[in-house]
């Protein structure tokens, strides 16, 4: 699958080990307690999680890896679209809340199961010990799982053919709601079992107890018996009264043998009670992981992340001798050499290319000369100076450049070269191991060779490396419904609102780069922001409390970076706008977009 | 019900069988009613008819040849009304062996994919003759102009299964390559099966799907024929045999509808298949004119008490 670099969903333990950096997020995770680790799609969530199991663990100290290993051992857990839209599917058909919650949660459990016994195969195979011990084990363990749980005496007791019973359970609930679909039985005849009434802690805290007290009669290990944490993969996307579920119960109540780690998106709707979520934070009881970039510090540890892959990866040290620090300067010498007349090459001196095209510019805007005029700047001179250096001209220098190219009565010239540089490498990459992944195989010949890489070539990548973003976010199926407005048109409509904003609507040095959205928004507009939050287009530009994870109302919200180049935005957070007043102008083309009413 | 056996068969043989019960579909798709008036012997005739695009003067015209013929009328992806009456028909059946024709041309797909699942889940001690039909529309107008896809599972078809495995997914490419596109992504699936219909808009169709082709190993390309259900039935249980220990299987079909037939008779074997229906987004009105060509598939059905499935454990 071409499109897809690194998906730790489906890579080997051995591989995600191998290329594993440990990170403030990860050493956040290995702590004993409780965790949601928020995120859009690519943001390393698989990663973290896989990176607790027990395969993990033995891997990396095998091969003496550098990385801190938790004291508790890893359940991971998956889930996916298909399951969740599975899920979906039941509930339009059998409304009835009490009818189709044992449902789902016997699903749940039957996955839980399912995790739980591949990892102690595992445990198990890790033991070092005789081969007929093991299977001994394994024998007493399923033998007291079946006493327990009160199963049926008529399989083997192996953890293949408990797998295959638990499977066969989920068969029969399958055929039994189809009869129910074709009217053959009624919704009281569907078949429930074991898994449909219980909480999965207690499954999971009673084969935990089973496996401990299996090994420690068995003689084979020290009453060391580490917590289980139930790792739960993309929960996100199951059913949003699922996830409330397991975290009311789970989170509130201290479970000796347990810990829950659970992904979420950055605008997840995770908690019943606001006032629990406060008390419960100050008594510990879980950490939230954000892994994105919200603030300087959360970029700094980014870049700190990229700095290590590409050291671990192309054993260099120094990404910057490779890749150039970024200059506009730069950037337009090389690009304008036809310009005639620039004699110095420091920024905004006087002759220098950035002066010129700020006099020229000055000339031909109104607006831009009386900008300079209130800043004491001569617009027919508008050199910088000790005062005017910092808090004008460094502050417009990106907006210059881009109205010079893109601004009104311009057109694109030949492939600029506003994006390239070791700064625009970390940064576009936005938080997003892979999307870094995906942009570093783009330079991957220049930084095996360690030789520097030209602008032109940057730019071109870095041009392609957004082209190959915007058809993934596009193309994305989910990002479609039965209304024309969709995620796709959402993306362009904004991403061509602010680059005009920016170039070709009235100067100003303080653009709109982001948007909020209000209450009174569409509620289907909505829908595409809290979706594409979900899948990276957009980045949230703040932190999450606990009570703002809950609502994106009023929250800053901009365009990935990932995206900037493809519609000529520059790489800069200015000030934010309601985005009904952003896109006001298109939202005309779209008038069922109102279907719904407001939100 | 299980399968008991799968056939092809022509449209003579058709022409002479006495069928108990014959469903046919009114839509706006000129196709909808040509096999209606092809000397249809049959006891029973109901039609299902859409309640949508009703106002195409295609659709008065189909409806006008249906005549006085018994009608039940519905959305495209609801089946309640048709499932009343599939079972009020069986129960009122006393001949052990019944022969159903059922004209799938301009079904939706919820409506054939109900009454084969029907037939699954239905206890009797009938032996069941199903007759699935499909009149070869013209080539369509609108080939690969579209773009948005909307997909879900088969309602009334319910496949839960433990994400535990991969997902493969089985794609039959169709006239809309961003549908192929979508479904990959979507489903994250670590391996993908492509089909495509041999036809003569074989090339057409190669082409317009080129950037999923590119993607996927040669292995894993698979023509078939347009005409025979059977040999696409036998090489997709094959594959889908094959690949079941190791992955979810997820069958998307957007290309013909031979196809999705063949996809749905698989599945009724192979329990652990899943079948996504895949449509475009918007609804694009093509009135498909028959080209006079039908295929014809039989499904044998039987009650089997000792199948594979209740010898697990």
């Amino acid at each position: 699958m071409g499109k897809i670099i690194f998906n730790a969903r489906y890579n080997s333990i051995s591989k995600i080990v191998d290329s594993f950096i440990e990170n403030d997020h990860y050493l956040e995770l290995i702590t004993d307690s409780n965790s949601i680790i928020s995120g859009p799609r690519g943001c390393g969530k698989t990663t973290l999680l896989k990176m607790l199991t027990p395969e993990a663990i033995e891997i990396a100290k095998e091969k003496n890896l550098n990385i801190q290993t938790p004291s508790f051992l890893g359940i991971y857990i998956p889930a996916d679209k298909q399951w969740l839209i599975q899920h979906q599917n039941i509930e339009k058909k059998i409304t009835e809340k009490e009818k189709y919650e044992p449902i789902i949660l016997s699903l749940l459990n039957a996955n839980v199961i399912i995790a739980i016994l591949n990892s102690v195969r595992q445990l198990i195979n890790s033991i070092e010990c005789e081969k007929e011990i093991k299977v001994e084990l394994e024998f007493k363990f399923i033998k007291q799982i079946k006493y327990t749980f009160d199963l049926p005496n008529e399989f083997p007791n192996t953890i293949s053919s408990l797998k295959l019973y638990i499977y066969k359970i989920v068969n029969e609930l399958n055929i039994s709601i189809n009869k129910f679909y074709y009217k053959f039985i009624s919704v009281d005849e569907i078949s429930f079992n074991f898994l449909s009434f219980i909480d999965c802690s207690f499954i999971a805290s009673s084969i935990h107890d089973i496996y401990y007290t299996t090994i420690n009669n068995q003689e084979l290990k020290n009453s060391n018996s580490p917590k289980w944490a139930l790792c739960f993969d993309e929960l996100e996307i199951s059913p949003n009264w699922l996830v409330k579920k397991i975290i009311k119960i789970n989170f509130r109540s201290a479970n000796q043998n347990l810990l829950f780690k659970l992904t979420a998106t950055p605008n997840a709707d995770l908690f019943d009670d606001e006032r629990y979520v406060s008390k419960a934070q100050i008594e510990h009881d879980f950490n939230i992981i954000p892994c994105w970039i919200y603030n300087p510090t959360s970029g700094k540890k980014w870049k700190s992340f990229c700095e290590n892959y590409i050291l671990k990866k192309y054993s260099i040290e120094n990404l910057e001798e490779i890749l150039l620090k970024h200059k506009f300067n730069d950037a337009m010498r090389y690009s304008e050499k036809q310009l005639k007349g620039v004699t110095n090459h420091s920024d905004f001196r006087e002759g220098s290319i950035l002066w010129r095209i700020l006099k020229d510019l000055a000339a031909e805007d109104n607006d831009l000369h009386d900008y300079l005029v209130r800043k004491e700047i001569d617009p027919e001179n508008p050199k910088d100076n000790s005062l005017t250096s910092d808090s004008v001209h460094r502050k417009i220098k990106p907006i210059i450049c881009f109205r010079y190219y893109f601004g009104k009565s311009r057109s694109r010239k030949a492939a600029t070269l506003l994006y390239y540089g070791y700064e625009y490498f970390i940064e576009l990459t936005d938080g997003n191991p892979r999307s870094l992944l995906r942009l570093a195989n783009l330079y991957d010949r220049h930084l095996k060779l360690k030789e520097i890489v030209p602008l032109q070539v940057q730019a071109n990548y870095i041009y392609k490396f957004a082209i190959s973003n915007y058809n993934d976010f596009v193309d994305d199926p989910l990002g479609y419904s039965n209304k024309d407005y969709s995620l796709k048109s959402l993306i362009d409509d904004l991403g061509f609102a602010l680059h005009n904003i920016i170039v070709k609507d009235k100067f100003t040095a303080d653009p709109v780069t982001s948007f909020k959205l209000s209450s009174s928004d569409p509620a289907h507009l909505r829908k595409l922001v809290e979706y594409g939050l979900e899948i990276g287009v957009f980045q949230l530009v703040e932190n999450i409390s606990i009570k703002k994870i809950r609502d994106i109302t009023d929250k800053k919200i901009r365009l990935s970076y990932r995206l900037y180049p493809y519609f000529n935005i520059p790489k800069r957070v200015y000030k934010e706008k309601s985005i009904m007043k952003i896109l006001k102008s298109d939202f005309s083309k779209h008038p069922n977009l109102f279907e719904n009413g407001s939100h | 019900m299980e399968v008991i056996k799968v056939n092809n068969i022509d449209i003579d043989e058709l022409k002479s069988i006495e069928f108990d019960l014959a469903i046919f579909a009114c839509g706006y798709e000129i196709r909808s009613s040509f096999l209606f008036q092809q000397n249809i012997n049959s006891v029973e005739a109901i039609c299902l008819k859409f309640l949508n695009h009703n106002e195409e003067k295609s659709f008065e015209k189909n409806a006008i040849i249906y005549g006085s013929i018994f009608t039940i009328e519905q959305k495209h992806d609801e089946n309640e009304q048709l499932i009343k009456y599939l079972n009020n028909y069986i129960d009122s059946q006393k001949t052990k062996n019944l022969k159903i024709l059922v004209d799938y041309s301009s079904m939706s797909r919820l409506w054939y994919s109900a009454i084969l699942f029907y037939f699954k889940y239905l206890k009797t001690d009938k032996s069941i003759s199903l007759y699935f039909s499909y009149s070869i529309p013209k080539k369509p107008k609108t080939i690969g102009k579209y773009k948005g896809i909307h997909f879900s599972p088969i309602e009334y078809f319910s496949r839960i299964s433990i994400p535990e495995k991969p997902t493969a997914l089985i794609v039959c490419l169709g006239d809309n390559a961003f549908q192929s596109i979508g479904l990959q992504n979507f489903f994250d699936a670590e391996k993908a099966i492509l089909f495509f219909a041999e036809s003569k808009y074989q090339e057409e169709i190669l082409s317009l799907n080129k950037s999923i082709i590119e993607k996927t190993p040669d292995k894993n390309l698979f023509g078939f024929p347009l005409r025979d259900t059977l040999y696409t039935k036998f090489i997709l249980e094959k594959i889908s045999k094959e690949i079941s220990n190791d992955y979810r299987i997820v069958i998307a079909p957007c290309g013909p509808k031979t196809f999705t037939l063949a996809s749905f008779i698989v599945a009724m074997s192979i329990e652990e298949i899943d079948i996504w229906r895949v449509s475009k987004s918007s609804q694009v009105v093509e009135l498909k004119e028959p080209n006079g060509e039908v295929i014809i598939t039989s499904i044998k059905m039987k009650t089997v008490t000792n199948n594979m499935y209740h010898s697990i454990g």
